[in-house]
């Protein structure tokens, strides 16, 4: 595929990214509520595509088509696996919404402070919610520079992109925050929907239509379509992988946070609906276009390259598979800008107000505003490093951000939760994660996930136990809201 | 606390989810085998969650909204 096609393609796409921007910005009030939360008004389709968009991330069609070539059909039972755990959003999703909506939280870490009486907490939360997810839009941006430099044959280089990426997601962040990212996110959705479904086609046909397609990958891959596979699926690498992922609709803030913003029950109802279709769906093509790519280019040294070497071979005709680059590469940047307004939040809510007392609402939004411009410049300079596998680096950041779920569940459903409790069990989970990562150890054939998120879970607990719990025990997140979950019929 | 139907019948479809792949169809190099399976594992999920929201009363009144943000603390 030619660079000056890419190029003018990706021109095309800042383009009109950049009218849906300015569009965003005449809507932008005034005030952190509104920069980062669009003022809590944000309808059921834009919020289905924008969250679809975020948590359905270039991860799709790059990491996981590369695990399918990988390991086989294991990848999608890991996707799926996860996909089960959207069920997280029926049960934290309403209540996440209520109490945001009564007490007025912005970010995930400001309500879990308020819950446990800790400001100390949600400026923990903010912290490590930074350590952990710049890596994972690290390896988003690295996503583009593969994409770009894969497709064109090294005619875009990978540094090119990373910078590339990294500069639209800041554009589209700053200018008018979650609105922006929303708007570009929905396009997004769309976009690379509908080009990796007639993408799929177009290789399924180059390769003798779907009967050949099963047939061949049948007599050519048979262990692939078996567990563990060709080996890279053993049980434990398989929990391992879906443990941290099965809670990724509350452990990761740039998600959880949207559940403030849907403007009732009915748009949240939309969302959660809109992004099982999406993600069903779009589960099915990457999987089989990792499948395809077996066949198509089988040699490959790097799983990673499965879908740009399969979009530089020819079998796509230019029209989709140009649109299908841009798509990739927007949706690693909706990734990025949503993480980084996320993180933005946070710093400028739970962090800074602690180093500053009495800073004021625009204070706190310029404090953010720099903070989402580091944020997505320690992402590029951590993905110039080139680290390895895409997929495996971003199930790592997930595995971190299990700790914090003992205590979003204790929150809604454990009394006894304390603000002691809540620290210790972060910091001890956190700590395990890191020494684990970083010494190597292995306790039995346990994957590390299972073992920090065990850790934390006790500690949360024990602590718990023999700490004392919030003057209110936590009456405005568990009772304050009964009688509202009960009216909407919510479990 | 009881535990809604929905999500018990959701956690022993996990299990099945992780077992059954594992144990019953790891020689079945097919299609029809793990593919298959994880394919209806996907769809009755679909079913039982887009069910349950379906159930949701969303014309309930909302309650009232903090007059700003972080201004009412629990």
């Amino acid at each position: 595929m030619s660079a000056t096609l890419i190029w003018a393609a990706i021109a095309f796409y800042a383009v009109a990214g950049l009218v849906v921007v300015a569009l965003a910005r005449r809507r932008l009030a005034t005030g952190a509520e509104d920069f980062y939360l669009a003022g809590r008004h944000v309808g059921g389709l834009v919020s289905a595509a924008s969250y679809a968009a975020t948590t359905y991330s270039a991860f799709m069609m790059l990491g996981l088509a590369g695990l399918t070539y990988r390991g086989g059909v294991g990848a999608l039972g890991f996707e799926l696996i996860y996909f089960a755990g959207l069920a997280l959003l029926l049960i934290f999703g309403p209540r996440i919404w209520l109490v945001g909506r009564r007490y007025g939280f912005i970010t995930p870490s400001e309500m879990l402070g308020a819950r446990y009486g800790s400001p100390l907490l949600a400026g923990l939360v903010a912290v490590l919610s930074c350590a952990f997810l710049v890596p994972y839009s690290s390896v988003q941006l690295l996503g583009i520079g593969y994409l770009l430099s894969g497709t064109t044959g090294g005619g875009i280089t990978v540094e090119t992109g990373i910078v590339l990426g990294a500069a639209l997601a800041a554009v589209w962040t700053i200018g008018a925050g979650l609105r922006s990212v929303a708007w570009t996110d929905a396009l997004q959705a769309i976009v690379i929907l509908v080009t990796a479904i007639a993408a799929l086609f177009f290789i399924i046909d180059a390769l003798g239509g779907w009967g050949t397609f099963l047939e061949r990958i049948e007599a050519e891959r048979g262990p692939w379509l078996a567990q563990p596979g060709p080996g890279f699926f053993s049980f434990w690498t398989f929990v391992g992988l879906t443990l941290p992922w099965f809670f990724f609709a509350i452990s990761n803030p740039q998600v959880s946070q949207r559940l403030f913003t849907t403007e009732d029950l009915g748009a949240m109802r939309t969302m959660i609906i809109g992004t099982l279709t999406f993600g069903l769906v779009f589960t099915l093509i990457s999987i089989l276009w990792g499948f395809s790519a077996l066949l198509v280019v089988p040699e490959l040294d790097n799983p990673d390259l499965a879908t740009p070497s399969l979009l530089a071979g020819g079998n796509v005709p230019a029209v989709i598979a140009v649109p299908l680059v841009i798509g990739i590469l927007a949706a690693a940047i909706t990734t990025v800008d949503s993480i980084a307004l996320t993180l933005a939040s946070m710093v400028g809510r739970d962090v800074y107000p602690r180093a500053e007392p009495g800073s004021g609402d625009r204070r706190e939004l310029l404090v953010g505003k720099v903070v989402i411009l580091l944020v997505i410049a320690a992402a590029a300079f951590f993905a110039s490093l080139r680290l390895d596998l895409i997929s495996l680096l971003s199930v790592a950041s997930s595995a971190a951000l299990l700790v914090i779920v003992p205590t979003i569940i204790g929150a809604f459903f454990w009394r006894r939760g304390t603000a002691t409790g809540a620290l210790a069990s972060i910091l001890a989970g956190t700590a395990t994660v890191l020494v684990l990562q970083f010494t190597g150890v292995r306790i039995a054939a346990l994957p590390n996930p299972v073992i920090s998120f065990a850790v934390a879970i006790a500690v949360f607990v024990g602590v718990s136990l023999v700490t004392r719990p919030p003057a209110d025990r936590g009456a405005g997140f568990i009772d304050g809201i009964r009688d509202d979950l009960r009216r909407m019929r919510v479990d | 606390m009881r535990l809604p139907l929905w999500v018990a019948v959701l956690l022993v479809l996990l299990v099945i989810g992780y077992a059954v792949p594992y144990l019953l169809l790891s020689d079945v190099e097919a299609w029809s085998g793990a593919f298959l399976f994880w394919i209806v594992f996907g769809i009755v999920v679909w079913i039982i969650l887009v069910g349950r929201v379906a159930r949701w009363d969303v014309h309930a009144p909302p309650p009232p909204r903090a007059p700003e943000p972080g201004g009412r603390r629990p």
